[in-house]
């Protein structure tokens, strides 16, 4: 399995933004980029030489929410093969039928915690745990 | 009660002049419009604005049952008295169980004075629910809608606390992520406060409303 060590975060709430780079740098994933505004992050993807593996996507966000920016990098053909998770506050059923509707490949109701995130990247492939220098 | 608009629908001018001349010996304040054919009726209707029709049930060119037909289509919510000599109390039954407010035969027009106060009465009240109504399923919305929105927006700050509390790092209280998160914690407590606060204040100007 390839280990995971590349991830986008898109959350306009600052906190929740913490939370995850936390989770995320306790499994040592060296390269976390993080976007308030999904449109700056649509722009990330356009210019980026080098994708990330995995986007964690909020749902409820102000300007483009996390279906417009879905339904967005699915029109450009931006991240194709990236691996989707959208995070959610809402414990509302609804939010979820909508997320299994759309092109993703995971929903983690808010907070996300080293147990959800695990439980994401392990059905996506992907191995958690990447050690710097310490090889494939 | 204001006065009474009333239009007559009668081709037989001697009957419709009869009938406002029962009306007026029963003391009723009313001013009334006499037409006798369709196109007539259906003019009257939007110019004169009537607050009851009164309708004879055979009629040369058209009938009773097409004008109350007319009369539901363009303002359904205006009664609707017939009046006839020969229409039967069957048909009378029938008619009113169409929607008809009342039946009046021709040789008994004492009582028609009461019988037009109590259908006006009857549709005010049916057009006095009929807006209460609406206005608590408008009120319905509006409720569900901000209970749907406090749930998110209890729910963010709830969710952030619960994440900001599995990061505490127990084993190393010197670590300085720890202070972080308290201060974050704080943070989002405060937002959630804020929130309670607006709950408060969105409930109670519902309040007022009702």
């Amino acid at each position: 399995m390839q280990p995971l060590t590349s991830v986008l975060v898109i959350d306009d709430n600052g906190i929740d933004n913490f939370i995850s780079r936390k989770v995320l740098e306790s499994f040592g994933i060296p390269k976390i980029v993080q976007f308030e505004r999904a449109v700056l992050a649509v722009d990330y993807l356009r210019t980026t030489s080098e994708l990330p593996q995995l986007i964690l996507l909020d749902i409820r966000m102000p300007e483009m929410d996390g279906f417009q920016f879905l339904k967005k990098i699915s029109e450009m053909q931006l991240a194709l093969g990236v691996g989707i998770v959208m995070l959610s506050t809402s414990v509302d059923p609804k939010d979820r039928e909508m997320a299994r509707m759309s092109h993703c490949n995971g929903y983690v109701e808010k907070p996300l915690t080293r147990e959800k995130l695990s439980e994401q990247v392990e059905v996506l492939g992907l191995a958690l745990g990447y050690v710097a220098g310490a090889g494939g | 009660m204001k006065q009474i608009k009333i239009l007559i629908l009668d081709d037989n001018e001697i009957d419709a002049k009869m009938i406002q001349h029962e009306l007026k010996k029963s003391g009723l304040d009313f001013m009334a419009k006499a037409v006798g054919t369709r196109q007539s009726y259906e003019e009257a209707l939007h110019s004169f604005v009537p607050d009851i029709i009164l309708s004879d049930y055979l009629l040369d060119s058209f009938d009773g049952s097409t004008a109350f037909q007319i009369k539901e289509e363009q303002c359904p919510h205006t009664p609707f008295i017939i009046i006839s000599g020969i229409i039967g109390e069957e048909n009378a039954v029938e008619l009113i169980k169409a929607g008809v407010s009342d039946y009046s035969p021709k040789s008994k027009l004492v009582s028609l004075d009461q019988k037009i106060i109590r259908a006006i009465k009857e549709a005010n009240a049916v057009m006095e629910k009929r807006r209460t109504d609406e206005t608590i399923k408008a009120q319905n919305r509006q409720l569900l809608e901000i209970a749907s929105l406090q749930s998110h927006q209890v729910r963010a700050p709830i969710a952030s606390i619960l994440g900001l509390a599995n990061l505490f790092d127990y084993n190393d209280p010197s670590n300085p992520m720890n202070a972080e998160v308290l201060a974050n914690i704080k943070k989002v407590v405060e937002q959630l406060d804020a929130v309670v606060h607006e709950i408060v204040k969105n409930t109670s100007e519902l309040n007022k409303i009702g």
